[in-house]
């Protein structure tokens, strides 16, 4: 009867107005001056009429016309209608006196607009007694006055409400017992003895299971989730020293969220693995949805405008993103306007940044003499004398440290600006952030302009609206990190380059060894210039209808568009560009992605006990990309660099391409929850994409998820151990569509050809990485989740456990296939992924004092990763080359029954000494390196050292890994402690290949007639007859305990009128380590960042594949790690 | 209720018309081509055989592989002829002490065998294209020597190998059967002989020079039944390419220099090759193959080089002894205190030290014919690389003639190319007298190959056919103080480990290729 009435008061002039606010978004704008003059209208008096209508709403109304705000629960409201009312320039006690009357509500002025509305305990009058008044105040922990607070006597209807110092009077007797509780801290009782004033404090309700958690298309309260996530809020997030992106602000704080820097260059790549990896030859990195857009790019956000993380880990989160959510989602939300006085925070630091360097180099005299013994030790060279240096060079003086000549000490600053504000209708906020870092390595930066606006318009009670956009452009110079030759990796040369070479001949040109062709390190790095400009756009709206009370529809729809440009140019001063006149070339790749989706949501509780929410949605996709790219020869001048192409002489080469990619999908959800004691969540999404082969289009993934809270049955309050107990249970099923975009066609690619020697003629052949396969489809991940929220002690100490099991089947699959087929490899499904795992997540309020307090939180993941099927071939990865002329090896080895990132090689056992035979490798001499016989081709050993003996020698996957942050406040000092680790992990030190032999000063520990006892051999890996460079003697433990951030700070607050307060704050980033790994950084992932679309490595998005996952745990030429020191400043005015 | 339905009415409308009109999954293809659309039209069918011509030199605009350099490092390294003391792969081969995961074992073989998959797979769509039928018969003929001309690197290098004439999807080749080197001798037969009976003795330069000619098919027809010591039939086609010679087709260039020169992109001596523009199709051939640190020929890497041993093998009197870099002063300076440059000098045998503190002995010498007479100096040249050249066939001609008619038979032709090169011809008397038996003229015209094809890719299939494979190898390792490990069987590189993992037969048939 009740909606009969309240549809008729719904006009349509509203939701006309809404979709006029969609097709322009200037309106936006015009809000903010809107705004602005709001507050100059405000009422005292009160013109209400209404009937049937939710109190809330009677609230709301009250809010826009007048100067008063309410505070109140929403829960305590939520059902409560105002049958009707009817005032003309009333004031307000007379409204509410006729709105709560005969409700069990009392309200309470805390000041002159604000308003607390809460509960009036209904109690037999007759029971009264006369009472004396007691007097008190409420503070938080930190004895700040909390209004607002319900006050009331247990067992009657007396109560009050705190005013705005948190003062109260309330009459009661000795023996009576008092209540004090507000939302977001506990509810405390204290029995009435005979003191006349009390004080108070309250403390945060760590559980606080009424927060509000973000989900797939939606949000819930965290009580009532029923699957694993983790939700960050922006204070949970590493904030200091020098995060420059989202991602590096989630490492070690969510468990089993494993985060890693693949390179430390500026601006270098970072890879996500949300509870390990599932694919084999697809990206495992996570979908990112930044308020509501699916994303591939989120992690290069600026972290200051990230309100809060939800890492969506099991299937009954993800299931709603469908073919996607298979490596987890990470739900961004950014920062958002909010009520209340206007607000202006700036947030800023300086730091400075230096290298650790663990190598110890030879001089340049022990290089040269070293290198004439190695000479005369390569077969058929006895006895040649200077063979690579003459006794003129070995009188040489010059000793260039190439490290020393080639870094600096990195400056990275940063910049935020952020205004947010609003009213009950127009709620703004807009950021501009700056992030500028200079790399330790000269002439390596990274520079980032981010600026934000997000309005939320309300159009009224039931219609609002909003828009988010969101621009940045990073500025980049950097350098080739993967490749394996001098020229296109700075990193070979800088710790394998002739330190007898001056860095600059006498003329100022760069010095080069007689005869030397290519550049020096510090050439290759300062003298090429390699650009890379990233812009992002990101703009959608939304609009949001509830045409009835428990109904809301959404439409959602933007557009991202990328562009990156790589600039390059070699000046006549490198050794290419010198023989060439200068080399240029640019790349563009753009890529938009355009978005649409709707959703319905349905939400009722019935007779108190049954809700239930239902969520229907569709959602539409489409992503255009385009590349081009152009070389070009032959310059008058250096002065154009790349930006002038034209003034070339000769184009030496293009590279077009363009693409598109469809994604549809429908989705939907239910939720039902018993009395908020079962909840139960059924979600369904069915998708369909343009990726796929002809024969599967379309996929469907289903989930299902279950949650006991079992703090609400009685068996459990009364064992008095737990102040928050909640089982959840989830299946569910999802996918990975990241299988490039026509992968399942055989496809050509162009080519051209000269037949005359003058003019090109184009031609075609066949693409060999892309035989047809209309077959292909989406990985699919099902997935157990079961976990365990506990709380305990008043929920001071919260303890989350969670096991699941996933296995990932039809896996996308890089087949290798026999050259000779004509072919190098193809896309397939085929086989299966097993993760196994279990996280804990543990806060803990050690100690909460007035003046002290000592906050704990722990994360700890254990994963184990099982390949269970790859057709019983095994697939072999293969490395960089270590160095120009010797063959790439297989370095990894993806076998059933085997963890992705099993380390691949001989087994090396020690050096050959004199008078020993070995007969396995008859051909070797004393001093060389000797491998174990694993094996032949029999399956057993044969006497021989050959391919058939590699095994699997490390593994990348760490036995565990952990974060730990202390937070210490004493006054107005804070103090927090930030430790991140990982346990049992390996890396092959491929760096040390090319050192250890004739570099650093291991060399002069290698074996000699008359230095026997060594296990580094005499001449290297790279001349011997048997085995192979990639062997266990390059293995080393990566373990790793890291001090990743210390920091101090102390805040002022009421400064001034002009400052709310102001945060000064130092930080020292990893200030100490504690591995045992011998190269630059245990924390490393070589493959991890190979290949970009920026068309340079070692920078952008971590793209994945067979060789990134598989082969994890490759450290060769990383980006040297540093330490950093910063200051920072936060003024909120 | 009205209101209400309205409400939902509205939003279930618009849902239904946006639902309805995005449900369209099919992307569109805008820069692809896909095998099903590639080979429509006579325009298709012209690029895809480029495409496969393409293949002999991959990486237009910086090529290295195959026939731009890399060939040169299975053909000519683990032999006697080069020498690299660079560490890992290139010391490998020249120190016999290679495996198959040696880097150029396997991307010659992968490049060969993707000029066999574009090959066949442009064959399997001839039928269904509409054009005339010669110039149809002219593409099939050419992608048929093309394919003939992969066979057999393929065979030369590794002797047995997998067959195919046709498209065979890539998830059924694993296991492949190896096919005898008769089998695919065969299909290389039928191949040229197709390329006989269609294509033209020369093509017009609108058309394009290096394309495919009758000659080169014979040319290739005539290696192989050499290969297989069927000389009565290589005579057949070697005498073929000779009539076109003496009808003007071919011609010796008279300076045997000038071939080399990069401004000669195409003369009559060339049968088949492979040629390039600086611009968007330079090579790397210079680089590779130049010296290192000359005064002249600057800034080249002396990547592939000769090795001492063979270069003393050439007379003094030769020129072509000349026509290498050596006992030179270098271009850059030694040190910060002088002008001068090292001098690069090349050792007497057995002479470890160098006579001063500033001379470096020479490991190995560069050839000069990848960089005589520059055009530019600029990082990728416009060279030609010859497959088949007209002295290749005039020295066929002197062992074909040898093994049937006997050592005075064969004299004209291998004296012939010694006239041209301003070498003494045999019997011109003194030290170089007519060899008088069948076996010393046939060592001399296995030397002379190696002096005028020195880098080629000739030398190791020119061993294994004189039967000196295992000899001349050994003793080139002995002369270098090294053990003499080389096997009958090494004559056979081994398999790609790669394919080996996949093909059992080829590992089974690795374990005896290795020293």
């Amino acid at each position: 009867m009740q909606k009969k009435a309240i549809g008729l008061k719904r006009p349509w002039r509203p939701a006309f107005k809404a979709f006029m606010l969609m097709n322009g978004i200037t309106v936006f704008f015009l809000a903010l001056s809107l705004q602005l003059s709001a507050n100059g209208f405000a009422q005292k008096r009160i013109n209400l009429e209404v009937s049937n209508a939710p109190l809330t709403e009677v609230l709301h109304q009250i809010e826009n016309k007048t100067i008063f705000r309410f505070v109140y629960s929403k829960d305590m409201l939520a059902d409560k209608v105002v049958s009707a009312a009817k005032f003309r320039r009333a004031p307000l006690e007379e409204v509410l006196n006729h709105l709560l009357g005969n409700m069990p509500l009392t309200y309470k002025m805390i000041n002159d607009s604000l308003v607390s509305i809460g509960e009036r305990k209904m109690a037999v009058l007759a029971e009264e007694e006369a009472q004396a008044p007691v007097k008190g105040q409420v503070t938080d922990e930190n004895g700040t006055p909390l209004p607002g607070v319900s006050v009331t006597v247990k067992g009657t209807s007396r109560g009050t409400i705190a005013d705005e110092n948190g003062a109260f009077t309330i009459d009661a007797n000795p023996g009576e017992t008092i209540e004090f509780s507000i939302v977001g801290y506990k509810v405390q009782t204290i029995k009435l003895g005979n003191e006349k004033s009390l004080s108070i404090q309250l403390s945060a309700d760590a559980a606080d299971l009424n927060a509000v958690v973000v989900i797939g298309y939606g949000t819930q309260k965290k009580g009532d989730l029923t699957g694993a996530i983790t939700s960050l809020k922006a204070s949970d997030l590493t904030s200091g020293g020098t995060v420059s992106n989202a991602a590096q602000a989630l490492q070690g704080r969510a468990a089993g969220v494993m985060v890693v820097q693949n390179s430390k260059a500026p601006g270098g790549s970072i890879s996500v693995r949300v509870r390990g990896s599932n694919s084999i030859s697809s990206t495992n990195e996570p979908l990112y949805v930044v308020d509501g857009f699916a994303t591939t790019s989120g992690v290069d956000l600026n972290p200051n405008d990230i309100e809060s993380m939800e890492i969506l880990k099991d299937a009954s989160a993800t299931a709603i993103y469908g073919a996607r959510g298979a490596n987890g989602v990470i739900i961004i939300t950014t920062k958002r306007g909010k009520t209340g006085k206007a607000q202006i925070t700036y947030n800023g630091y300086v730091g400075m940044q230096k290298i650790n360097n663990p190598f110890n180099m030879l001089t340049g005299k022990q290089y040269m003499t070293l290198a004439n013994e190695l000479y005369k030790e390569i077969d058929g060279q006895a006895g040649q004398e200077y063979g690579a240096y003459t006794q003129s060079q070995l009188e040489s003086d010059v000793n260039t440290d190439w490290i020393k000549e080639t870094t600096r000490t990195g400056v990275v600053h940063s910049h935020n600006l952020q205004v947010q504000g609003g009213n009950e209708n127009t709620k703004i906020l807009t950021s501009i952030g700056y992030f500028d870092q200079a790399g330790v390595l000269k002439n390596t930066d990274y520079s980032r302009f981010s600026g934000r606006v997000n309005v939320d318009q309300k159009i009224n009670s039931f219609i609002k609206s909003g828009v988010s956009l969101y621009g940045q452009r990073a500025n980049s110079n950097i350098q080739d990190y993967g490749g394996n030759i001098l020229q296109s990796n700075v990193l070979l040369g800088i710790l394998t380059y002739d330190p007898t070479v001056p860095a600059y001949n006498a003329d100022g040109s760069f010095g080069r060894p007689p005869g030397g062709r290519g550049d020096n390190p510090l050439a290759n790095l300062v003298a090429r210039q390699n650009e890379v400009v990233q812009d992002r756009l990101n703009g959608n709206a939304y609009l949001e209808i509830k045409p009835i009370q428990d109904l809301t529809a959404r439409v959602n729809g933007g557009v991202e568009i990328a562009h990156y440009f790589t600039g390059k140019y070699l000046p006549k001063s490198t050794y290419q560009g010198g023989i060439d006149n200068g080399v240029a070339s640019t790349i563009d790749y753009s890529s938009t992605r355009q978005l649409f989706d709707a959703t319905l949501t349905y939400a009722k509780t019935f007779n108190d006990v049954h809700s239930f929410s239902v969520l229907g949605g569709y959602a539409y996709e489409k992503t255009n990309l385009s590349y081009r790219s152009l070389s070009v020869k032959g310059f008058s001048t250096d002065l154009f660099s790349f930006n002038n192409l034209d003034a070339a002489s000769t184009i030496t080469g293009t590279n077009y391409y363009k693409q598109e990619s469809l994604l549809i999908s429908f989705f939907g959800r239910l939720n039902y929850g018993y009395k908020d004691k079962y909840l139960f969540t059924a979600t369904v999404r069915r998708d369909g994409s343009s990726r796929f082969g002809t024969d599967h289009k379309w996929g469907y993934f289903p989930s299902g998820a279950f949650a006991w809270r079992m703090d609400k049955e009685d068996f459990i309050r009364n064992l008095d151990l737990f102040s928050t107990l909640k089982f959840r249970l989830g299946y569910g099923r999802t996918g990975n569509d990241q299988i490039g975009n026509y992968a399942s066609y055989a496809l050509m690619a162009t080519t051209h050809l000269t037949l005359d020697g003058n003019t090109n003629t184009a031609g075609t052949h066949l693409n060999q990485g892309s035989p047809e396969n209309s077959a292909l489809k989406w990985e699919t991940t099902s997935q157990y989740n079961a976990g365990l929220d506990m709380g305990f002690f008043n929920s001071r100490l919260m303890v989350s456990v969670d096991a699941y099991y996933k296995k990932t089947s039809d896996l996308l699959i890089s087949k290798t296939f026999p050259l000779y087929s004509g072919f190098t490899s193809g896309l397939v499904n085929l086989g299966s992924v097993e993760n196994k795992g279990v996280e804990f997540e543990i806060s803990s309020k050690n100690f909460n004092g007035k003046n002290f307090s000592w906050d704990t939180k722990f994360n700890l993941a254990i994963n184990r990763n099982k390949v269970i099927d790859i057709g019983g071939k095994d697939i072999y990865l293969t490395s960089s080359k270590p160095m120009g002329t010797v063959s790439e090896e297989q370095f990894a080895v993806i076998r059933e029954g085997e963890a992705l990132g099993s380390l691949f090689g001989y087994v090396y056992t020690g050096v050959i000494q004199e008078g020993e035979t070995y007969a396995p490798q008859a051909s070797s001499v004393a001093g060389d390196p000797k491998f174990a016989d694993i094996s032949g081709p029999e399956g057993k050993p044969d006497g021989k050292i050959d391919s058939y003996d590699r095994t699997i020698i490390g593994s990348a996957n760490p036995k565990f890994i952990y974060g730990l942050t202390n937070t210490f406040n004493y006054n107005n000092f804070d103090l927090s402690i930030f430790l991140h680790g990982s346990v049992g992990n390996d890396l092959l030190n491929m760096s040390r290949m090319n050192l250890e032999w004739n570099r650093t000063t291991d060399a002069l520990n290698r074996w000699t007639t008359s230095n026997t006892n060594t296990d580094i051999p005499r001449n290297g890996f790279y001349y011997m007859k048997s085995g192979g460079y990639i062997n266990s003697h390059f293995i080393e433990n990566a373990s790793f305990m890291r001090l990743k951030n210390i920091t101090l700070g102390y805040t002022l607050k009421n400064v001034s009128k002009a400052f709310n307060s102001v945060r000064f704050y130092v930080t020292a980033e990893n200030l100490l380590t504690f591995t045992k790994y011998s190269g630059w950084d245990p924390e490393v992932d070589t493959k991890g960042y190979e290949t970009t679309t920026s068309g340079t490595s070692g920078a952008g998005t971590a793209n994945g594949g067979q060789t990134a996952n598989g082969g994890a745990g490759l450290d060769f030429n990383a980006y040297p790690a540093m330490r950093s020191y910063t200051f920072g400043l936060s003024i909120n005015f | 209720m009205y209101s209400m339905k309205k409400y939902f009415s509205i939003i279930s409308l618009s849902m239904l018309v946006v639902v309805t009109s995005c449900t369209k999954l099919e992307p569109k293809l805008y820069s692809d081509l896909t095998t099903a659309n590639a080979y429509s039209t006579e325009s298709d069918i012209n690029a895809a055989l480029v495409g496969i011509y393409a293949d002999l030199n991959p990486y237009p605009g910086d090529a290295w592989m195959y026939y731009a350099g890399y060939l040169v490092m299975t053909t000519d390294y683990s032999t006697d002829m080069g020498f690299s003391t660079a560490a890992g792969d290139p010391t490998k081969m020249s120190n016999f002490t290679y495996d198959a995961n040696n880097r150029y074992i396997r991307y010659n073989w992968q490049y060969m065998y993707n000029i066999i998959s574009n090959s066949n797979l442009l064959l399997s769509k001839m039928d269904a294209v509409e054009m005339d039928e010669t110039k149809k018969k002219r593409i099939m003929a050419q992608a048929r020597f093309l394919r003939a001309l992969a066979y057999r690197d393929i065979t030369d290098a590794w002797g047995p190998a997998p067959l195919y004439t046709t498209v065979t999807p890539p998830d059924q080749t694993e296991n492949a059967p190896l096919a005898t080197v008769a089998e695919i001798d065969q299909q290389i037969i039928d191949d040229c002989k197709y390329g006989i009976d269609n294509l033209p003795e020369q093509w017009d330069e609108s058309e394009g020079l290096s394309r495919a000619t009758k000659g080169a098919c014979a040319t290739l027809l005539a290696n192989v039944y050499m290969r297989a010591h069927n000389y009565q039939d290589a005579k057949t086609y070697v005498d073929m390419v000779l009539t076109l010679k003496d009808a003007g087709v071919y011609q010796l260039n008279s300076d045997f220099k000038k071939v080399w020169s990069e401004s000669n992109k195409f003369d009559k001596g060339f049968i088949f090759c492979i040629l390039h523009e600086a611009g968007m199709n330079g090579g790397e051939i210079t680089n590779h193959f130049g010296p290192s640190d000359h005064p002249e020929v600057t800034d080249r890497w002396q990547y592939y080089a000769v090795s001492l041993e063979f270069w003393r093998k050439y007379n003094d009197q030769d020129p072509r002894k000349q026509f290498f870099y050596y006992n030179y002063e270098g271009a850059s300076p030694r040190d910060g205190n002088t002008t001068h440059g090292f001098y690069y000098m090349i050792p007497e045998p057995g002479q470890t030290t160098p006579p001063a503190d500033t001379v470096k002995l020479m490991k190995n010498v560069a050839t000069k014919k990848y960089s005589y007479e520059m055009v530019s100096n600029s990082y990728y040249d416009g060279r030609t690389i010859a497959i088949f050249r007209i002295e290749d066939v005039i020295l066929y001609k002197a062992e074909i003639e040898n093994e049937l008619n006997g050592p005075t038979a064969a004299l004209p032709y291998i004296n012939m190319i010694r006239a041209r090169a301003g070498a003494p011809e045999y019997g011109s008397g003194g030290a170089f007298p007519a060899p008088a038996s069948k076996e010393e003229m046939a060592q001399k015209i296995l030397d002379e190959r190696g002096y005028e094809l020195v880098f080629e890719y000739k030398r190791r299939p020119d061993l294994i056919r004189f039967g000196k494979y295992e000899t001349i190898c050994n003793d080139y390792l002995t002369a270098r103080g090294m053990s003499p490990v080389v096997t009958a069987n090494m004559k056979y590189l081994p398999y790609p480990l790669i394919d080996a993992q996949l093909n059992s037969n080829m590992a089974a048939e690795n374990l005896n290729r290795v020293p």
